[in-house]
């Protein structure tokens, strides 16, 4: 997926487009383990942000917009649909910070 | 005899009459400190007719900006009763120079006014938010699992890519380096028989049996 679709992305030594790959792994794991928690809430949104936007562009790149926004698909749903949808999700967080029932406020009051 | 009694219902007029100037008064301010999405200026002239300081005048002016207030009040009630999202907040603002003991500003550098916002946590809004933040982080782990056990290696990529591929299996957390089943030998596919599943299947927990080696050899 990496190589065809973000070969813009720098791959020469010691980056490869397999280590790509396995950042996005990483920043995926890492970032819902902040998201759930609240902890460093924004930079956690910040990093699936990234990997969403950039399976957007993916699945844009792939499969065209598909009609929308008024489009019938066979499939029921664009195929960038689920990713755009997160991709807003954590704009979202990304804006708003974790709010309230968060480890982060929880950490601000304690300070 | 008579004028004792004039005398005393005068005074009494005149208590019956501070007594309903003091009710009048305790029941507007009462309105004010309920009223929660009041934005009262109480600097601005409307703000200090309405002040203690003035007696009470009951003129068609004031029943109709009260009759204003009550209806706006209703309206605004009804909204955040249907949930509208009303914040229920409210504004204070004051001319700096009533804030000049405790500003320690000069006055030629000050702002000319004091805007002071106060709003209530919406308790509904920090869970629904959390719901949303858990949900979408939760639903987030099997997409980072997902590339971690299937990195998508390019087949006609580079000698390091062609002779093995990285399967990790998230059971396990073990990685696990095999040969690619279009390079395996014929005795090797007569030993491991699943290895000739498509490219798609790599990520089958099958995979795990294989030996474990080092998982990133170059």
């Amino acid at each position: 997926m990496v190589e065809p679709y973000l070969g813009f992305l720098p791959h020469d030594e010691p980056l490869s487009f397999v280590t790509w790959t396995y950042l996005a792994a990483g920043a995926e794991l890492a970032g819902a383990a902040g998201l759930t928690l609240g902890l460093w809430t924004r930079l956690s949104a910040l990093s699936l942000f990234s990997t969403m936007g950039a399976a957007v562009y993916f699945h844009v790149a792939q499969s065209g917009l598909e009609g929308f926004p008024l489009g019938v698909v066979e499939k029921h749903q664009y195929a960038y649909e689920p990713a755009a949808l997160y991709c807003l999700i954590y704009f979202y967080f990304l804006c708003n910070g974790g709010g309230a029932l968060s480890l982060d406020n929880a950490l601000r009051k304690k300070d | 005899m008579s004028g004792g009694t004039e005398g005393g219902g005068d005074i009494d007029g005149r208590s019956l009459e501070t007594r309903k100037r003091r009710i009048c008064l305790s029941s507007r301010r009462k309105r004010r400190e309920n009223d929660e999405l009041a934005n009262v200026d109480f600097c601005s002239p409307t703000a200090r007719d309405h002040s203690p300081a003035h007696p009470t005048r009951p003129s068609p002016l004031i029943a109709r900006r009260t009759l204003s207030t009550m209806s706006a009040t209703l309206v605004r009630a009804s909204a955040l009763g249907l949930g509208a999202g009303l914040p229920r907040r409210k504004t204070f603002t004051c001319g700096s120079d009533r804030v000049r003991a405790v500003s320690g500003v000069g006055t030629k550098k000050r702002t000319s006014s004091l805007r002071v916002v106060a709003e209530d946590t919406d308790w509904g809004r920090e869970l629904s938010s959390a719901v949303v933040r858990v949900g979408a982080g939760v639903l987030m782990v099997h997409n980072g699992l997902d590339k971690l056990v299937d990195p998508e290696v390019r087949r006609d990529a580079g000698v390091h890519e062609i002779a093995d591929c990285l399967i990790v299996t998230p059971l396990s957390h073990r990685i696990v380096e095999s040969k690619r089943p279009d390079r395996q030998t014929d005795d090797e596919r007569v030993s491991f028989p699943h290895r000739r599943a498509s490219p798609s299947s790599w990520s089958s927990p099958t995979w795990a049996s294989c030996p474990t080696t080092s998982p990133f050899r170059s």
